[in-house]
């Protein structure tokens, strides 16, 4: 909310420099995000315009006689915006404005006046415009053309009631109390430690019958109606230090009625509305809920079709107005009217602000009815507006009123060591009084006291809300510090360990961490589909997203890594390795893949499967040699195992399993015991051409959920004693034979001996059979007892040779 | 023969003295002391000729003249090692080429920034959990304090799933969960991704990181929610950073506080990164608001408890410099490798 300064004054009397008032709303809860300081040239006085006559020597000049008081000035000028009779602000000889010229570095350019002769004849002044005093909104050219009571010769600032700066000042939602003026001033009042001044108003009620009555159709819509008619009033000129504070708190100026229902809101915090009192029809408004298909043309003259239930007002002929939320044209105030009628309203919270969210129309109205305005409100701003519009020469009727009185104030029970026991501090009860006694809670007794509430603080309802406004009177810097550790927690922190100790390997192993916007559209599913495999088909989609970009959650953490992969090898000169960690999603019960395993790390008790996952991708330029093996995948394929044995060393077994991302030809899960708990391949063809990736892109894929959250407590294994001995051997086998089946078959034959298999190379072509492979072993053969002889070596080389022959038909390649 | 034996000695010391490499001196040893057809060996051969008397004194001789051999040729090889030694220690290399690293990878800044938040929460006894994005109305409004049709609901524009699910707009909604989920006391930080309908612009994202610290227990009070929230920032900014607790409002604490920590750009004195207040936002924080703590089990008669929210990139942004909140979605190999 914008406020200025000589707005505030008006209910706080201070000498404070705004820096210190902004200070002061800040501490206490009402942060203020910026101060406009308004420059108050000097020299500027309100000058009477006595006579006007055409310059004899310039067709656009006129030359006038101005009186300001202590002497009448002789001033032309090139303006033609007012007449004989007019009030306007003179910069005298000696002040410094501003000059009209559009700063080019956001500093003003200034222009200091004296006397000077325009045209062969002297002009000792200078009327002067809204931007050359630097007012606040958007004026036209002109000059300022002020009220008719103002003083001649007064200063300026003073006559306009005006100055200093405007704060922009956010004020909670849970206080709409302080969405006026009134609130924030007996807040900088407290804080200040200066003294506050309630307005006191007259009734200001006539006693003529309005000849509209007011009633309340739903109780559960509105909860008070107040309603009263003016005459000899039109939608005519505002006060101009009334516009000026409304432009200063970012309200346009549309004419004295709108301006007044504005200043009326600002200043008191609660809405109003005028109709145009010859246009409601059947002698009555009532607040109630529309009706199946009712219809209003709205003050935008959008043509709206109400839900049945949305809070209006009506009269005998249908809405006229959307209830606290937006007018209605047919009974709108205008330029003819001159008979209004104004309803002061209370409406019920949820009803506007469902029905404001329901049409889109988060007026500023809506948004302080939402907050349950107090009932009391209701007279005091009907009571300010009538006072505005009686100055204006408004002649008032009687008031007519139906609903809800306001009910006894309520009270809070507080106990004094409950204030010191949450807030670790050590006050006396009568600090606590009397701290919050300056914004109104008057308090009764000592242990415990008693506090009153006023009607403004809707949001005080229990002890605890009455401690905060103890700690925020006497100030949060004032509060101790205390400190204490927490007492161990036995919460399990798996799911974070796991993933720091994964995050770790696979940085360790090169792998640049990234993290990518969990939301996709149709950017994400179309750059995948320009492979022409298919996106995932079940997705958890957005009810209401605000662009195309949040339409859907991811269904894998691939296609966003896929996206940063594009960037990252468009400038590699080398091999780019990249992983994430996050969540994937997919509606429960229709997953396009196996649902993952069970797991602690897995959600689905909202209706969706979502799950941590860990995903890697690795490019590399092409290799110049072709090779039987892809030993890239391998290398991929080790980094994930290395990170697979930093949470288990259970054995690990390979099973090629196609993905439908994956080359059908080089891609696998990797096991352990029943569960995979990881994927790896190299990226399809497509897929990599479509994200202008390299032939040799491969992925990877963890199931956190299937593996431990945790490294285990390893035990150690004695070191062997006596010394060993490896042999080589390659073997000739049949293609559908793997590297995996071979290394299983020794280690089952070679018994106790065999320490480790190891299967290093590959080779197809012209040194084997068509149609076969030979691949290459290293076997490690060990005695636990006494060093291996030849003899031991060879024996087991023997049996292990022979379950090869037997089982895969193996032949040695010589 | 002893003769034949002395000459051969004479002549090999001769050649070792003048031998300076490897390759020469084993050419030497395997011609002298090779076991096949090795000189030594040669010679030793024709002992099985002479008469038996002999046998011994030539025997005697041929070790003798092993023995001296092979001292001169462990010499020659011990010359050689100092003269490589020597040589060695005399070439300088060029260590300032750059270090090779064949392999660059790391951990993500928001990583490395919520590692230093866990290390500092773990430090007072704090224990990690982590929770689900997609959330339900309960945990994320509800349940704490936030009922349906409540205008603050407005400060979280919220996405939602067709099964009226949500992504959750904070990681408060964790705080009943923790609290549900564990005895008393309660000290847990909760980090993760939230979400908000907010347009992507250099200080919006419609997804960002959040911590949330929650510490419930008897005679838990404002005070230690101030101590703690000075230290963080300190640990977090520098030794020289002070914070300044600001009232504000969120449903679920009372009384509850802005934590604002002094610009380091300015220190505190005002400038463009603070937006001339001297002051730069940490996040919200406040004690646990009662119906919080009944809406999980507890007697708020008994306990109490802080909570504080910190947002993860903001944290970063304001330690590493980096003033658009995209760069970190953005994941340009270049940021990237700068904080691996």
């Amino acid at each position: 909310m914008h406020v200025s300064i000589s707005w505030l004054r008006d209910f706080v009397t201070t000498d404070a420099p705004p820096a210190r008032i902004a200070d002061v709303l800040t501490a206490r809860g009402f942060t203020v995000d910026g101060i406009d300081e308004q420059p108050m040239p000097e020299h500027i006085v309100v000058g009477k315009i006595l006579s006007l006559s055409r310059h004899p020597n310039a067709d656009r000049l006129q030359v006038s006689e101005v009186d300001i008081g202590s002497e009448k000035l002789q001033i032309v000028t090139g303006a033609t915006n007012f007449a004989v009779g007019d009030f306007v602000p003179i910069a005298k000889i000696g002040a410094v404005v501003f000059s009209r010229e559009p700063s080019a570095d956001g500093v003003r350019k200034t222009l200091a006046i004296g006397a000077s002769t325009l045209r062969g004849v002297a002009s000792n002044g200078m009327m002067c415009s809204a931007s050359e005093l630097a007012l606040p909104g958007e004026y036209d050219d002109g000059i300022v053309i002020l009220d008719s009571d103002a003083v001649v010769g007064s200063e300026f600032w003073k006559s306009v009631r005006f100055g200093d700066a405007v704060l922009d000042v956010d004020v909670p939602s849970n206080r709409p109390d302080c969405l006026s003026v009134i609130g924030l001033a007996r807040e900088a009042a407290a804080g200040l430690g200066a003294p506050f001044a309630a307005p006191k108003l007259d009734a200001f009620e006539g006693s003529g019958d309005p000849g509209i009555n007011v009633e309340i159709g739903d109780a559960t819509i509105c909860r008070r109606l107040e309603g009263q008619r003016f005459s000899g009033v039109g939608n005519g000129r505002t006060p101009f230090w009334m516009s000026l504070r409304l432009k200063a708190s970012r309200v346009r100026s549309l004419g004295l009625l709108v301006d007044i229902s504005n200043f009326v809101q600002l200043e008191t915090g609660q809405p109003l509305h005028f109709y145009d009192a010859s246009k409601i029809g059947g002698g009555r408004i009532v607040a109630r809920g529309a009706k199946s298909g009712e219809i209003i043309v709205t003050l935008d003259g959008v043509e709206r079709v109400l839900a049945a239930g949305t809070p209006v007002i009506a009269d005998g002929d249908g809405p006229v107005g959307i209830a606290g939320i937006f007018g209605g044209q047919r009974a709108a105030v205008d330029e003819s009217t001159t008979e209004v009628f104004l309803e002061s309203p209370n409406f019920v919270g949820a009803p506007i602000r469902r029905a404001a969210l329901a049409l889109g129309l988060r007026t500023e109205g809506a948004s302080r009815h939402e907050k349950n305005l107090p009932l009391e409100l209701v007279d005091l701003g009907r009571r300010r507006a009538a006072q505005l519009l009686v100055a204006a020469g408004a002649k008032p009727s009687a008031v007519v009123s139906a609903g809800e009185s306001a009910g006894p104030a309520r009270s809070i029970k507080v106990r004094p060591e409950r204030v010191n026991r949450l807030l670790g501090w050590s006050l006396l009860a009568k600090e606590m009084c009397d701290s919050i006694a300056p914004i109104g809670l008057s308090t009764e007794g000592s242990d415990p006291f008693v506090v009153s509430i006023p009607y403004w603080r809707t949001d005080l309802n229990e002890e605890v809300d009455i401690i905060e406004e103890v700690a925020r009177s006497i100030g949060f810097d004032k509060i101790p510090e205390w400190r204490v550790a927490a007492s161990p927690q036995s919460v399990n922190e798996g799911l974070f360990v796991q993933d720091s100790v994964l995050a770790r390997s696979f940085a360790a192993s090169g792998y640049a961490e990234c993290v990518t916007i969990a939301l996709g559209g149709s950017k994400m599913k179309s750059a995948w589909e320009r492979s022409g495999l298919p996106f995932w088909a079940k997705l958890v989609e957005v009810v209401n997203p605000l662009s195309d970009d949040q339409r859907f959650l991811r269904p894998s953490l691939l296609p966003g890594l896929l996206t940063v992969a594009t960037r990252a090898w468009e400038r590699a000169d080398g091999a780019v390795r990249l992983f994430e960690i996050g969540h994937v999603f997919r509606p429960l019960a229709s997953s396009d893949e196996p649902k993952p395993g069970v797991s602690s790390g897995a959600f689905d008790e909202n209706g969706v499967l979502e799950w941590p996952s860990l995903c890697g991708l690795a490019m590399y330029p092409p290799l110049s040699a072709e090779e039987s093996l892809d030993r890239r995948l391998l290398e991929v394929k080790g980094d994930v195992v290395r990170a697979i044995e930093t949470l288990t060393r259970e054995p690990l077994a390979t099973a090629p399993a196609p993905r439908f991302y994956f080359h059908p030809g080089a891609a696998a899960d990797l096991i352990v015991g029943d569960h995979t708990v990881a994927k790896f391949g190299r990226v399809h063809p497509l897929l990599a051409r479509a994200y202008d990736l390299p032939a040799d892109t491969y992925a990877f894929m963890l199931y956190l959920e299937n593996l431990p959250q945790r490294r285990p407590v390893r035990t150690f294994e004695p070191l062997p004693r006596f010394p060993g001995t490896t042999r080589d051997i390659a073997v000739v086998v049949a293609e559908n034979v793997s590297a995996q089946d071979l290394t299983d078959a020794c280690r089952a034959n070679g018994g106790e001996l065999c320490e480790s298999v190891r299967a290093f190379d590959e080779y197809r072509g012209p040194q084997v059979e068509g149609g076969k492979k030979s691949i290459a072993l290293k076997i490690a053969l060990r005695r636990k007892d006494a060093t291996i002889t030849d003899a031991d070596a060879d024996a087991a080389m023997e049996r292990i040779l022979a379950g090869l022959r037997d089982r895969f038909a193996a032949t040695l390649r010589t | 023969m002893s003769d034949q034996l002395a000459e051969l000695e004479a002549a090999v010391l001769e050649r070792a003295a003048k031998i300076t490499t490897r390759a020469d001196l084993e050419m030497l040893r395997t011609e002298v002391l090779g076991r096949k057809g090795g000189a030594l060996s040669r010679a030793m051969s024709g002992l099985a000729k002479l008469p038996p008397a002999e046998k011994a004194e030539y025997g005697r001789r041929v070790n003798e003249t092993k023995r001296a051999i092979e001292a001169a040729l462990d010499a020659a090889l011990a010359r050689i090692e100092k003269t490589e030694i020597q040589g060695d220690l005399a070439r300088t290399y060029d260590t300032t080429f750059p270090g090779n690293t064949p392999r660059s990878g790391g951990l993500h800044v928001l990583r490395q920034t919520l590692d230093d938040v866990v290390d500092f929460f773990r430090s007072r006894g704090f224990a990690v959990v982590l929770g689900p994005e997609v959330e339900t109305e309960y945990y994320a409004f509800e349940a704490v304090n936030i009922p349906a049709d409540h205008p603050a609901r407005d400060n979280m524009d919220t996405f939602y799933l067709p099964n009226g699910s949500l992504l959750r707009p904070h990681t408060s909604s964790m705080q009943v969960r923790a609290l549900k989920s564990n005895p008393p006391p309660i000290a847990i930080l909760a980090p993760g991704r939230v979400y908000r309908r907010d347009a992507l612009d250099a200080s919006h994202s419609f997804m960002f990181h959040q911590i949330e610290g929650l510490h419930v227990d008897r005679g838990v009070n404002f005070g230690h929610l101030k101590g703690f929230a000075a230290d963080l920032c300190r640990h977090l900014f520098g030794a020289d950073r002070r914070t300044r607790f600001r009232p504000s409002y969120f449903q679920f604490t009372e009384p509850s506080a802005e934590v604002d920590v002094s610009c380091g750009v300015c220190a505190g004195r005002g400038c463009q990164t603070c937006k001339g207040t001297g002051w730069l936002e940490m996040g919200g924080s406040g004690m646990v608001h009662p119906n919080v703590l009944r809406a999980s089990g507890y007697d708020p008669e008994g306990f109490s408890g802080w909570a504080f929210g910190l947002g993860t990139d903001r944290i970063a942004m304001l330690r590493h410099d980096i003033h658009d909140i995209r760069t970190f979605f953005e994941n340009d190999p270049r940021f990237l490798e700068q904080f691996a």
